[in-house]
């Protein structure tokens, strides 16, 4: 009898133990919670376990998705305090809504756009090839959702080759999707980021679209409101406009801001 | 508004439902009396389109009917495509909507009295005979929420489809993915009117089929 409350003493005494620490834990580290465009998400996992290195009390969570769908998260009400999108598009959207503090976001690297196809084919050299060749499949984002998808758009029409192409173009929800298709061989070429192109293997790099054939791809970044009261995210916003950070940004291809 | 996912969609649905219904009731009844070895990891294989995400189904599909994938490339050279074609909607739905059908079916098959199977040998009836005049009849409610649940399934796929079929307004653009890309450029209106569309689809294929079992179970009993 004696022996068994005592067991439940102790249980007790462990379990609040356990919950207090709990409680310390918590309230000792900061959650930054990130949204970031997918074409960003393997630069921003080095940036995290590099700005964590020097700052463990500060926890850093990432979620990644095209930047359509993200926005749509954010303004759904997810618990989001950074937005990192890889087109202004969707930025300037959330900026309407009232979405951002102090109605403002910054410049954070800017992206090209690359024309790739599987690593062992070589039936396509350039840009200008695929309206001649007929018979090719050709794989890019959804233009009206996916910002890869707008910009590739918009280099087809430059180069005078949108007219031919709808009938072997197949449309993709994001970027990694056209990078698998082209990866495999389902498809004979694509248009993605340039960073992207550079971390998947299975893909080359045939020919960078021309500066001028679509608008900058800039990736902006913002605070958002949720965020107010965090000034973890202030300091965390300036770190990525550092040297250091911009470093990391630059080592998987994407370019300073000049 | 282009209304040839509404047209894509129920074809596919259509299609796939059949498939899955004939080939997952045979599997559910060879499974049903297997008593050979690995039948805990067959079992497993045969319902890993329900646990794993759609994606990854879709990516798996890839492998296996890609231009490059073990049956797909030998398709190819027989100049059948699978990969951005209407029969890759077919076989991403047919694929989810497999487990669905066979492990409803199964356990209906497995509930059926043993020993009106064995009368029915004593008698000397053959493995067919048996099949669709006891087993079959005995497990109809069984075979019937499976073919349901598939249609419903086959209707509402979207991951591995986009994956293997891609989405080309008029040939692969089902309704679930008009949805999503309406939905993600923001077009909320044209999002909506599909939403509409599908849920009513559905709720009618639904329950005209519930009808028509109801019907034919009556037929069954009788």
């Amino acid at each position: 009898m004696k022996n068994k409350k005592l067991i439940a003493r102790c249980i007790a005494l462990f379990t609040s133990i356990f919950l207090l620490m709990g409680c310390t834990v918590k309230a000792e580290k900061a959650q930054i919670n990130i949204a970031v465009a997918a074409s960003m998400f393997e630069a921003m996992e080095d940036i995290k376990s590099v700005y964590q290195e020097e700052n463990p009390d500060i926890d850093i969570v990432l979620q990644s998705g095209s930047s359509g769908s993200l926005r749509r998260q954010i303004e759904q009400g997810a618990d989001i305090d950074i937005f990192i999108s890889a087109s202004l598009i969707h930025m300037d959207q959330l900026k309407e809504e009232g979405y951002l503090i102090d109605n403002q976001y910054k410049t954070l690297v800017t992206n090209e756009l690359v024309l790739i196809t599987p690593q062992d084919s070589g039936c396509i050299d350039s840009i200008r090839d695929l309206a001649n060749n007929t018979s090719i499949i050709f794989a890019m984002g959804e233009p009206d959702s996916v910002p890869a998808g707008t910009y590739a758009q918009e280099v087809l029409s430059y180069y005078g080759i949108d007219q031919q192409m709808p009938k072997k173009t197949v449309l993709a929800k994001d970027v990694k999707e056209v990078l698998t298709w082209v990866a495999l061989g389902e498809a004979d070429a694509g248009m993605v980021y340039k960073t992207n192109a550079l971390i998947e293997k299975g893909v080359k790099i045939v020919e960078t679209a021309d500066a001028n054939s679509h608008q900058p791809i800039f990736y902006p970044m913002a605070r958002l409101k949720t965020a107010e009261a965090k000034k973890e995210t202030l300091e965390f916003e300036a770190f990525m406009l550092s040297q250091e950070a911009q470093q990391i940004f630059a080592t998987y291809g994407f370019s300073e801001i000049r | 508004m282009d209304f040839s996912p509404f047209w894509i969609s129920l074809k596919t649905a259509i299609t796939a439902t059949l498939l899955t219904v004939f080939i997952g009731t045979y599997i559910a009844y060879k499974m049903a009396f297997y008593k050979g070895p690995g039948k805990g990891i067959i079992d497993g294989l045969l319902n890993l389109p329900l646990v794993l995400p759609p994606t990854v189904v879709g990516f798996f599909l890839l492998l296996i009917f890609g231009r490059r994938g073990i049956l797909g490339s030998m398709l190819y050279e027989m100049g059948i495509q699978i990969v951005f074609t209407w029969w890759g909607n077919v076989i991403a739905a047919s694929t989810v909507a497999f487990p669905l059908m066979y492990k409803t079916t199964r356990s209906a098959i497995e509930q059926v009295d043993r020993s009106y199977v064995q009368a029915a040998k004593t008698l000397g009836a053959s493995e067919k005979r048996i099949f669709f005049k006891i087993l079959l009849p005995l497990a109809w409610p069984g075979v019937a929420a499976g073919s349901v649940l598939a249609f419903a399934r086959a209707m509402g796929e979207f991951g591995a489809t986009l994956m293997i079929a891609g989405s080309i307004i008029g040939e692969t653009r089902t309704m679930p993915i008009a949805i999503f890309f309406a939905s993600e450029s923001g077009n909320d209106q044209e999002a909506l009117i599909w939403v509409f569309i599908i849920c009513m689809l559905s709720i009618g294929m639904i329950s005209l089929m519930n009808y028509w079992l109801e019907y034919s179970q009556k037929y069954v009993r009788e």
